[in-house]
């Protein structure tokens, strides 16, 4: 307060009456400024005190309470509201929050809630002095966004893959426009693929409704790649296991009516898998998995001869 | 205008004093290691739920046959003579229809509804006995004269896996017409083992000599 008095003094000085009231109001804003500014700088404080107190939970958790509520003051007030700098600390407190108070809460938007602190920093920065700190921790979110995909992927939680997927795909597209996601779409496209086989096969009448999921994955892939291995044998694999399953399904006594309309529907299905299974054994004649399935296709089929070469070549590749 | 200019200079010492460096040193970046982790971890994840093929769990072409088999022993009729204990199923050398038989058979299904199923394993013409169907299979597709001499005094209907079998004395022969497995009838063949065949079988029939 003697600092602030002093330059009171030194103001006075320097006006006349005239201006006086006028400099009061601004002396004024400026105290409370000045009360905002310690907003950010309790935040800062409290944020740096997290790393030394994270051997207490309890002390951690306080500063970062502390922190979170100091700059919601300061991005309130007009003095530090557009300072790009309140907003750059604030999307480091909230990621805090999301890594330390919020870590296993699958519905935490803290991390959210920093990138949009980040991005309002970038947007303020109109001296891009903090353009590349931003930048880098968005990244650094993005990617944690996709560790979490990773980590989700399990029958129970692929919700939360997906979600966390497109999440990381949103925020790289929003650091760069450009970016080429294609490789990373496909990479996710088919490991969910085979994650919602893992489901279906489990129980293909149950989980009937990841069979057109299944299709429409490989689908999307296909679009991107036309050439892709794993989303040609996939869409392959999925009619002939869905052929072989209304086959294993039937009881030995079906009536011959039945028995002569399911036939027809199967090797539909089976025809249906074929020119995946082929496309995928044009692209890599070497793989056991498409050979395997190529022989299990044309054995239904009944093109025995074809099926006895696939089976030959898997041999030969097994001698080597 | 000079007190706001004083506001500003305050702002910008403060800033000076901010603790910027153990903010960027704390939360330093490791993008290249992050990503090969998930590289790797989506990956392990595409190997982990391989979709595999149902092969190894079922041959379907030996279910269309075994159902087709059970089908027969509902349109051919047998002399009263064979109505009475076990509906026996005979199989002639090696055949994947060994294993659907078996199956069906230990589901304790009956023939005519009264007749339990029974599965005979023959390894040589000399080994047949009385059954009521005898699957010749394609291993002894060349002897099919002996077969028939064996058989030639008993009602037993004759089955073959091999095309032009049912021109050579097969009742009823497997085949694969447009992809499908089918059957062709030889009526007369059946019936000269005193075996009636039902217009419905015949509709089903690839072809009827």
């Amino acid at each position: 307060m003697d600092m602030k008095k002093l330059k009171l003094m030194m103001l006075k000085k320097m006006c006349s009456m005239r201006e006086t009231f006028f400099i009061a109001v601004l002396i004024l804003s400026g105290l409370a400024a000045q009360a905002q500014v310690d907003s950010l700088q309790s935040a800062i404080k409290y944020f740096s005190k997290i790393e030394a107190d994270k051997a207490n939970k309890d002390l951690q958790k306080m500063d970062i309470e502390r922190a979170k509520t100091a700059i919601n003051v300061a991005i309130t007030h007009p003095a530090t509201m557009n300072d790009p700098y309140t907003w750059h600390v604030r999307g480091f407190i909230y990621r805090e929050i999301g890594k330390v108070l919020e870590s296993g809460d699958k519905s935490s938007k803290s991390r959210l809630e920093a990138v949009e602190s980040f991005k309002k920093s970038m947007k303020v920065d109109t001296a891009n002095e903090y353009l590349n700190d931003n930048k880098k921790t968005i990244r650094a979110i993005a990617n944690s966004f996709f560790n979490d995909a990773a980590t989700y992927f399990n029958p129970s939680d692929y919700k939360m893959a997906i979600s966390n997927y497109e999440k990381y795909r949103e925020i790289s597209l929003f650091l760069d426009p450009k970016a080429d996601l294609r490789a990373k779409d496909i990479e996710f496209k088919n490991a969910l693929v085979s994650l919602y086989f893992n489901i279906y096969d489990s129980d293909p009448k149950k989980n009937v409704d990841f069979f057109d999921k299944i299709k429409l994955l490989c689908n999307e892939v296909m679009q991107i790649d036309p050439e892709n291995l794993n989303a040609n044998y996939n869409l392959g694999i999925l009619y002939y296991n869905q052929a072989v399953n209304i086959i294993n399904e039937q009881d030995y006594d079906m009536d011959m009516f039945q028995l002569v309309e399911m036939q027809e529907k199967t090797v539909a299905i089976f025809k249906q898998s074929l020119p995946y299974m082929e496309k995928a054994y044009t692209l890599n004649p070497k793989d056991k998995r498409t050979l395997t399935g190529l022989a299990g296709i044309y054995f239904s089929l009944n093109e025995f001869e074809k099926s006895n070469e696939m089976k030959a070549k898997i041999e030969s590749l097994d001698k080597k | 205008m000079i007190n706001k200019i004083v506001i500003l200079l305050t702002v910008q010492k403060t800033k000076k004093n901010l603790p910027k460096i153990p903010v960027r040193k704390y939360y330093s970046l490791k993008k290249n290691k992050l990503h090969i982790v998930l590289k790797g971890l989506l990956i392990g994840l595409c190997v982990l739920f391989l979709p595999s093929f149902n092969t190894p769990a079922i041959d379907t072409n030996a279910k269309l046959k075994a159902m087709f088999i059970y089908n027969f022993t509902r349109y051919v009729d047998w002399p009263q003579s064979y109505k009475e204990g076990n509906f026996v199923i005979g199989i002639l050398g090696k055949s994947t229809l060994n294993t659907e038989l078996t199956n069906f058979v230990s589901q304790g299904k009956k023939a005519g509804g009264t007749q339990p199923f029974e599965i005979k394993n023959f390894t040589s013409n000399a080994g047949i006995t009385k059954c009521h169907i005898l699957i010749v299979s394609s291993e002894f597709a060349g002897d099919l004269g002996d077969v028939f001499n064996k058989v030639k005094s008993s009602s037993t209907l004759v089955v073959t896996e091999k095309r032009g079998m049912a021109e050579q004395g097969a009742a009823i022969n497997f085949v694969v017409h447009k992809n499908k497995q089918e059957f062709e009838l030889n009526k007369a063949n059946a019936e000269k083992h005193d075996l009636k065949v039902s217009s419905t079988l015949e509709k089903f029939a690839a072809k009827v000599y």
